[in-house]
């Protein structure tokens, strides 16, 4: 499945939006799917949105399970370097949201 | 009661106005600075508004002719104006290549940004201007999850074209890093730290005052990572202590400015060095 994250929020920088991701992916995981999310046009996210979406989500299914279903697609060079910071973290073990 | 600016620190005279509260006599301010930075800027206007709503007026006199075309291209004497309502659209300066000083909050944060980045794009073609979206919405999100700062946050931005820079600042006249991280030590049991370790932990991932349920700290973190990947440079001031962070160091003194209230945070970032616009299929997580 293939979604694009500027049809789904208004914006990359709020917590208010990163949850709306959140919800918005738990209800998608649900099908069994692999989710490919383009950030085609978006703006590079803020660690704010990024601790309510993608943190929430790993909180719930683990680092594992969420690299394995939530593909990010056709990022900037910047907004890859955001996600690899955040999710490094994590693969670190020292993040917690 | 007239007050001089010539330097950095004599912008204390302006903080001992705020701090004390005194709402009985006018101020002047006579600038003479040859040169004003961002957080120059910021600091000026937050003073002015502090006036305007304690006693209604404040004026400025601006010495150097330069400096005081600046002012009034970049909308400060605007701010002086005590029926001053801040126009909803935003309109760039292109004669000093700068961005209007705005109050961000988050509602309005989106349009700011994006408005910024479009600007400053016309001047850095086919760069990747995010860093722009990531550093002023940690600032400004940094506002508001922990500042409680009474006149939100302030933010002014400007393209440099001899150095090749952009540098963007974000003020607030919260309760300042140090007894924001102070305040959650005390609340946890644990022993009060110096203003510069309270800021060095809160420079660190992960270290957060838990102002809100999803806050992770990894805000302040998150902007040394890209200005050092940038190899540009920032500066914090906050309470006592000021910090130049460049080169993967941060480097702490005290702040040449008394009686601070607040944070003021002003990151230079190296146009030169910022990658080439381009879209990427799929990340390479390489752990």
């Amino acid at each position: 499945m293939k979604i694009r994250l500027t049809d789904i929020v208004a914006d990359t920088y709020t917590n208010s939006s990163g949850y709306v991701l959140y919800t918005f992916l738990k209800s998608v995981l649900n099908k069994n799917e692999i989710i490919e999310l383009s950030f085609l046009d978006a703006a590079a996210p803020s660690s704010s949105f990024l601790n309510s979406s993608f943190g929430s989500l790993i909180d719930e299914i683990g680092l594992e399970n969420f690299l394995a279903v939530v593909k990010p697609r056709e990022t900037t060079s910047t907004q890859a370097k955001m996600l690899k910071h955040y999710i490094q973290a994590f693969k670190n073990g020292t993040a917690s949201a | 009661m007239d007050i001089v600016i010539k330097n950095q620190k004599d912008y204390a005279k302006l903080f001992q106005i705020i701090y004390k509260g005194d709402q009985s006599e006018s101020v002047t301010i006579h600038l003479y600075n040859q040169f004003l930075n961002p957080s120059d800027i910021l600091l000026l206007s937050q003073f002015i508004i502090i006036q305007l709503q304690r006693i209604g007026k404040v004026n400025l006199k601006v010495q150097e002719p330069k400096v005081k075309d600046y002012l009034i291209a970049i909308g400060l004497f605007e701010f002086c104006s005590s029926n001053f309502l801040e126009p909803t659209e935003i309109k760039e300066i292109e004669s000093y290549t700068a961005m209007p000083i705005r109050r961000v909050n988050r509602e309005t944060m989106n349009y700011y940004i994006s408005k910024t980045q479009e600007f400053f794009q016309s001047y850095c073609i086919k760069k990747d201007l995010g860093i722009l979206n990531i550093t002023l919405s940690e600032l400004i999100n940094n506002v508001y999850d922990h500042s409680k700062s009474p006149i939100d946050s302030f933010v002014f931005s400007q393209f440099y074209p001899h150095s090749n820079e952009i540098k963007i600042a974000v003020s607030d006249l919260g309760n300042g890093i140090p007894r924001t991280v102070n305040s959650y030590f005390n609340n946890k049991g644990w022993n009060q730290v110096s203003q510069e370790e309270a800021i060095k932990w809160a420079l660190k991932l992960n270290k957060t005052t838990e102002s809100l349920p999803h806050n992770a700290g990894r805000g302040l973190d998150t902007i040394c990572s890209f200005v050092n990947a940038n190899k540009g440079f920032w500066i914090l001031m906050s309470d006592q202590i000021r910090m130049e962070g460049m080169q993967s160091q941060n480097n702490f003194s005290q702040n040449p400015i008394e009686y601070f209230i607040g944070t003021v945070i002003e990151i230079t970032i190296k146009v030169v060095n910022l990658e080439d616009q381009e879209i990427i299929d799929t990340i390479d997580w390489d752990f």
